[in-house]
């Protein structure tokens, strides 16, 4: 007995030995069977398009265009976020005043003499005050004629002692 | 009355026949939209390779076609899903199996040697036949699985490869080694070459 015969003995012997009667589906036996997974699919036909809502996720990854759009969408509202945040931290930022002289030159006789001519005592005040904010409180029992007066008093010595 | 009844069943025989030459792509898109038509054309068409994959682990045809029924209804609850279309019948097998296999663990009924050997003797066969059985029951899952397909319906190799998601090329040195350890087991058993 050759090989191709042993091996065609062999099928015949495996077909006879595996039961090989003809198999049909029977659908309605089936349908009586499995009603719920019957209903189930029928159900999704009644649904519609909306029983399969597309996957946003399968439909970016799809297309580089649409990456590109959502890489974008996300990179704007990042920005957006950071912005956003820390509001009150962006106006600290924008209402810092400006200070145009510093406290030295703002107590100086001259600048004191310019704003009395301007405003009167309530301008020398206001203007002192400006000038000590930066360093700190000062001493509420000193009052403006008080600093004045010791102002004066040091420019006379000093015309005095010709310095 | 009689041709109007005869116009709706050649209607329906129209629409059978036209869902039949429908590819698993175009049959498993409806069915996933809820054609019932569609669905029972995939189950037709697989009906046969799920028997024979479960046959493989239950060693019991009636058990085998209760476990494919089984899998077509878990099919029909799950199949949105399905990834691929075109990887139906793969991911068919795989629901069949796992029934198959759950079914033979809740019953008990993973075929031995002797189980085997009585379903062939329930069929009436000679001691070849049941040589050939003790033979099947010593291969490995997955080679008496092809098998099974191979020799169930007669399933074509691309058919086992769409089911098993495997070549061609890989079903026939699957067959082949599996072949060759029935042969082997059976001439070792005393039947040589002139019974084989």
């Amino acid at each position: 007995m050759n090989k191709q015969s042993k091996e065609k003995r062999l099928d015949e012997l495996i077909s006879q030995t595996i039961n090989t009667e003809k198999l049909q589906f029977d659908d309605e036996k089936w349908r009586q069977k499995y009603p719920d997974e019957f209903q189930t699919l029928l159900w999704r036909a009644a649904k519609g398009d909306s029983a399969r809502q597309p996957n946003i996720l399968k439909v970016i990854l799809k297309s580089l265009l649409a990456k590109l759009a959502a890489a974008a969408v996300i990179i704007v509202a990042i920005g957006f976020f950071i912005v956003h945040q820390r509001p009150s931290e962006q106006a600290d930022t924008t209402t810092v005043p400006k200070v145009t002289k510093s406290p030295v030159e703002m107590v100086t006789a001259i600048s004191l003499e310019r704003a009395f001519r301007r405003g009167g005592i309530e301008a020398v005040e206001k203007q002192c005050e400006q000038a000590f904010k930066p360093i700190g409180p000062w001493p509420r029992s000193l009052s403006v004629e008080q600093i004045l007066a010791e102002f004066n008093a040091n420019g006379k010595s000093t015309e005095r002692t010709g310095l | 009355m009689e041709a109007g009844s005869a116009k709706i069943l050649s209607g329906a025989l129209e629409k059978e026949k036209s869902v039949a030459q429908k590819p698993d792509t175009v049959l498993v898109k409806a069915a996933i939209n809820g054609d019932a038509d569609s669905f029972t054309e995939l189950c037709r068409r697989y009906y046969p390779a799920m028997v024979a994959i479960a046959h493989s682990i239950l060693g019991d045809r009636h058990l085998a076609e209760d476990a494919a029924q089984q899998a077509f209804a878990k099919a029909a609850v799950k199949l949105p899903q399905l990834k691929k279309e075109n990887r139906f019948a793969g991911w068919l097998a795989v629901i069949c199996r796992n029934v198959a296999k759950d079914m033979a663990r809740n019953a008990e009924n993973i075929h031995t040697t002797d189980e085997l050997s009585m379903i062939a003797a329930k069929s009436g066969d000679d001691d070849t036949t049941e040589a050939v059985t003790e033979a099947m029951s010593r291969l490995s899952n997955s080679a008496r699985e092809v098998i099974f397909l191979r020799y169930y319906d007669g399933m074509s190799y691309e058919q086992i490869s769409s089911v098993l998601g495997i070549s061609e090329q890989a079903i026939n040195g699957r067959l082949r080694r599996a072949k060759k350890k029935m042969a082997d087991y059976l001439r070792r058993n005393g039947f040589g070459e002139v019974r084989l």
